[in-house]
């Protein structure tokens, strides 16, 4: 801290804003770039094929929307946990994830997964499979039609998911505090931080910054994501010429 | 160059069809819902069929006995849908060059440029697929098939999302591209006429089965049509040149291009430059025939006929003619019975000169 902090918290020492802004963003968006590649994968296989099961896998993608967070944390540490089934396995290569930086990303994409397997599944699902047909018809190999067709046309979708996961990551608190703890520099989210604080008396000023900071993040994620979601629309819906 | 024997079932819907064909073109015929769709996409391995075997010139698409089914990707099979199915976040060049690029160099036979020329696409290579009409996206996507170089090309009624207008501007599109190109063509349409422009090698699909096939003009659908002639309207697809105008009496003089020298035929006025190659057509229930020429009558065509063929069935006649081209009338058993028609007789055909219309300019 730079500066001692008066009896109201104000003003308040930058560093600890930047390093609580710092660990928020790093963490959301580290959770939103893993959990986006299975998104992808999970609601390709949802949107395009039929197969024993879809329905357990649905509700499994369901599952960390509908639970309440503390229970998807409590599930994490569990499987994580030195006695869990991942955790021994990954104890053995000396990996230990609860209460630590990883913990947190890994809590927040699994929060945010479902929000964005539905809206990438929603997208897909609206993509003509004609033009799938067209492009395989074209000698477009599988892989080819998906990274050339499919996504490109699913983008809005992808996006908003991306959008979705990232504002709901930025915002996870429950998961977090039971996976990786309220570690200072590490594990300390907005929210954990905006909570610590209102447990410390007279620090009032400093969650002011915070929910200051906070509003500013989420309305500039959202609209930085309508902004390039109109620049996808205007570009397919008009000319070059 | 076209073998097929597929079997297919769906829902309550099966197909089962064996046909081979050597022409470069056949058009498939058929009611909606016949299955027609199906075939082609039998064909082009957007759906695997139960049993059979699928050959396209040399090669072998699907064989259930061999355990061979090329995937989609693999056939070298153009297609062109209904909708032109166009990728809307591409521009109209990327679309065109989509199939080409995957093509390796030594088997592209087909050059974009020749293409861009021939289906005049170069106003619109900049332009995104939302910004074309309906015409011009299926011309963008009768392009795009055949820059994959494909051994087949197959049409899936791509005129009838059209009105009357723009499919009269596609067709000579498609017949450039079949004189030029000389892809095979399979194309599928519920419209005689339509087919008749382009080839006349037809399938007639029912209800998933071939139930006829062969030559339209040579008379070999006739046993099928005419029980049907009541479903659908038969009709004279002929070649012709545009000889010249007479515009005081409101008519366009025709010399119909077959063997020998056939007599110029009278159509109503239309646009057009002299000896230019254009498309007509003649209702075969507007042609009248009579055993001798009539001095007085306001018809103004009057040409010399031999009877060729006569198919009866249910009371309805076929009576297939010579006028130097091929053309069929249809009349009643009555109409036949009074003038005692005979193949090989020599009679005359009349018919207006509003009967003849004009389908389109050949190229």
């Amino acid at each position: 801290m730079r500066r001692r902090a008066n009896e109201k918290g104000w003003p308040v020492s930058h560093d600890v804003i930047w390093t609580i802004l710092r660990v928020s963003l790093t963490v959301a968006a580290c959770a939103t770039a893993v959990a986006l590649p299975f998104a992808v994968a999970v609601a390709y296989l949802l949107a395009r094929y039929r197969f024993p099961g879809k329905s357990l896998l649905e509700a499994l993608c369901v599952a960390p929307l509908v639970l309440p967070p503390v229970v998807t944390g409590y599930l994490l540490l569990v499987l994580f946990g030195r006695s869990g089934v991942l955790g021994a396995w990954l104890a053995q290569i000396d990996v230990i994830v609860p209460f630590t930086w990883g913990a947190a990303v890994l809590a927040a994409a699994v929060t945010g997964f479902p929000l964005m397997v539905r809206a990438i599944r929603l997208a897909i699902e609206l993509v003509d499979p004609g033009l799938e047909a067209a492009a395989a018809g074209l000698g477009a190999a599988p892989w080819r039609v998906f990274l050339e067709v499919t996504l490109p046309l699913a983008a809005p979708g992808v996006l908003t998911g991306v959008m979705l996961a990232f504002a709901r990551c930025l915002g996870e608190f429950g998961a977090t505090i039971t996976f990786a703890g309220n570690i200072a520099g590490e594990t300390r989210t907005i929210p954990l931080a905006i909570y610590t604080y209102l447990q410390q008396p007279g620090a009032e000023g400093r969650v002011w910054w915070l929910v200051a900071v906070s509003l500013v993040v989420s309305l500039g994620a959202l609209w930085g994501s309508e902004v390039c979601q109109r620049r996808l629309q205007a570009r397919w819906g008009q000319s070059d010429a | 160059m076209l073998e097929l024997d597929v079997g297919f079932a769906r829902g309550r819907f099966d197909l089962d069809l064996q046909a081979r064909s050597e022409q470069p073109f056949v058009g498939v015929f058929g009611p909606s819902g016949c299955g027609k769709s199906t075939l082609l996409a039998l064909i082009a391995g957007l759906l695997t069929p139960h049993c059979g075997r699928i050959q396209v010139g040399e090669t072998v698409l699907f064989d259930h006995a061999a355990g061979v089914n090329l995937p989609p990707h693999r056939r070298r099979i153009g297609m062109i849908f209904q909708n032109a199915r166009l990728f809307p976040h591409k521009t109209v060049a990327a679309n065109l060059t989509y199939g080409h690029r995957l093509v390796p160099l030594s088997q592209r036979l087909i050059d974009p440029d020749e293409v861009i020329a021939l289906l005049e696409l170069e106003p619109l290579l900049t332009r995104r697929p939302a910004s074309l009409s309906g015409g011009e996206a299926q011309r963008v996507a009768l392009g795009r098939a055949l820059l994959c170089s494909p051994c087949l090309l197959l049409c899936d009624e791509p005129l009838a999302a059209l009105d009357g207008r723009r499919k009269a501007r596609i067709l000579p599109f498609l017949r450039r591209v079949r004189d030029r190109f000389k892809v095979p063509m399979v194309y599928v349409s519920h419209d005689l006429r339509e087919l008749l422009q382009l080839g006349s090698r037809v399938w007639v699909m029912e209800q998933g089965r071939l139930t006829a096939h062969g030559d339209y003009l040579r008379g070999e659908l006739d046993h099928w049509l005419l029980p049907h002639g009541g479903d659908h309207t038969l009709v004279n697809v002929v070649r012709a040149e545009l000889v010249g105008h007479c515009e005081q009496e409101g008519t366009t003089t025709l010399a119909p291009l077959g063997t020998g020298s056939p007599p110029p035929w009278s159509a109503a006025r239309f646009d057009g430059a002299p000896g230019a190659r254009v498309l007509v057509a003649l209702g075969a229930d507007e042609i009248a025939l009579t055993p001798t020429a009539v001095p007085m009558i306001s018809i103004q065509n009057q040409i010399a006929a031999r009877v060729t063929a006569l198919v009866r069935e249910q009371g309805r006649v076929l009576c297939r003619l010579d006028i130097g081209v091929p053309v069929v009338a249809a009349l009643t058993e009555k109409g036949a019975e009074r003038l005692q028609l005979k193949a090989g007789q020599t009679v005359f055909c009349l018919f207006k000169a509003r009967a003849v219309s004009l389908l389109g300019l050949e190229h």
